[in-house]
């Protein structure tokens, strides 16, 4: 057996509290509604920050979407070399500089190899100088 | 009109927003946030009070206040507008349950230690309001009725006094008062029946 709804039984006495719980609750302090109303607006601002954070989401893949697409739209290295006058910048080297620093061209090679030309070369300096000393004699 | 229709009316007065509120989902974030504030605005005070009976501490009562604005908001803004007050109230409910669970482990934690939180009890009993003293509701007609009103209401258990304050106050019907307080419509009865006893009891020669 369930205990009747109490609430039938006492038809004055309802609206009475109703009326007097009523007023209590219209007579908060100043400083309680203040805190009630910074307590609003943090639960209505609890709202609109993932919203703010799913916007600068959306900036971001847009951002990289764009990126994307110029990089993949973009132009051949090659054509980057050729200057709107039609000048033809230098070939980018190719070759790493310290296998061009080992490498001698091959006059040079010949001339190391042949010891009386190699003879000769070190003593340059001296017909070089014989040479301006006939001119000025 | 009944207790409950007078709610909602008194909460979206504005009859825009009780146009939104009536819809499934809001159309937009904006309306919904409008809604959403209006219809707090409409329940915060009455919360305020129901956490104050249940607390005995303003500080507690303000904050489970804003807890319950915060888990509503986040938990049920989706909701249909009609469903809001029987789930805010249900999450007031929560709340303060939950405080009150708290309450008490800590003091079996206390008494266990040895040590006493009678500080801490005359520390809540002084910061509840004495309706005795001269202010503005003593001026009124019925003050002291409602000071041994709020009195009695103080002294109830939590589940009576949640009862009786969201089928009485609120207007929440027998089952929405189950659902609110998470228990069955029988056990809401029952816990009725007692608080409107003792309530008679002590409120016998105001009303």
């Amino acid at each position: 057996m369930t205990t009747p709804d109490a609430t039938r039984n006492d038809p004055n006495w309802t609206p009475r509290t109703r009326e007097l719980l009523d007023r209590h609750a219209e007579q908060l302090d100043p400083v309680q509604l203040r805190r009630l109303l910074q307590a609003r607006q943090r639960a209505l601002t609890s709202v609109r920050r993932p919203r703010l954070r799913l916007w600068a989401f959306g900036l971001g893949a847009a951002t990289a979407a764009s990126l994307l697409l110029f990089v993949s739209i973009n132009p051949k290295p090659d054509s980057l070399t050729a200057t709107p006058s039609g000048i033809t910048a230098p070939t980018p080297m190719t070759i790493a500089p310290i296998e061009k620093a080992l490498t001698l061209p091959d006059a040079d090679l010949a001339l190391i190899a042949s010891a009386d030309e190699y003879a000769l070369l070190q003593d340059l300096e001296f017909y070089a100088w014989l040479e301006d000393a006939d001119h000025e004699g | 009109m009944s207790v409950k229709e007078d709610r909602m009316s008194a909460s979206f007065a504005n009859a825009d927003s009780l146009n939104l509120m009536t819809q499934k989902h809001a159309p937009n974030g904006v309306a919904t946030e409008c809604t959403l504030d209006h219809f707090l605005r409409s329940v915060e005070r009455r919360a305020l009070r129901h956490a104050e009976l249940a607390c005995r501490n303003r500080e507690d009562a303000l904050d489970v206040v804003q807890d319950a604005m915060l888990a509503f908001v986040r938990r049920y803004r989706g909701h249909p507008g009609e469903q809001w007050p029987l789930l805010f109230w249900s999450v007031v409910n929560s709340k303060l349950t939950d405080l009150q669970r708290r309450r008490s482990v800590r003091a079996r934690w206390l008494g266990w230690l040895g040590v006493g939180d009678e500080g801490e009890s005359e520390d809540a009993i002084q910061q509840i309001v004495d309706l005795g003293e001269p202010g503005p509701l003593v001026r009124l007609a019925d003050a002291e009725a409602t000071a041994t009103l709020l009195r009695a209401l103080r002294d109830l258990p939590l589940r009576q006094r949640q009862a009786f304050l969201f089928r009485v106050w609120e207007g929440l019907d027998v089952s929405e008062t189950a659902r609110a307080m998470a228990i069955s419509d029988g056990s809401v009865k029952t816990h009725l029946f007692r608080a409107m006893t003792n309530l008679r009891a002590r409120l016998e020669k105001h009303f």
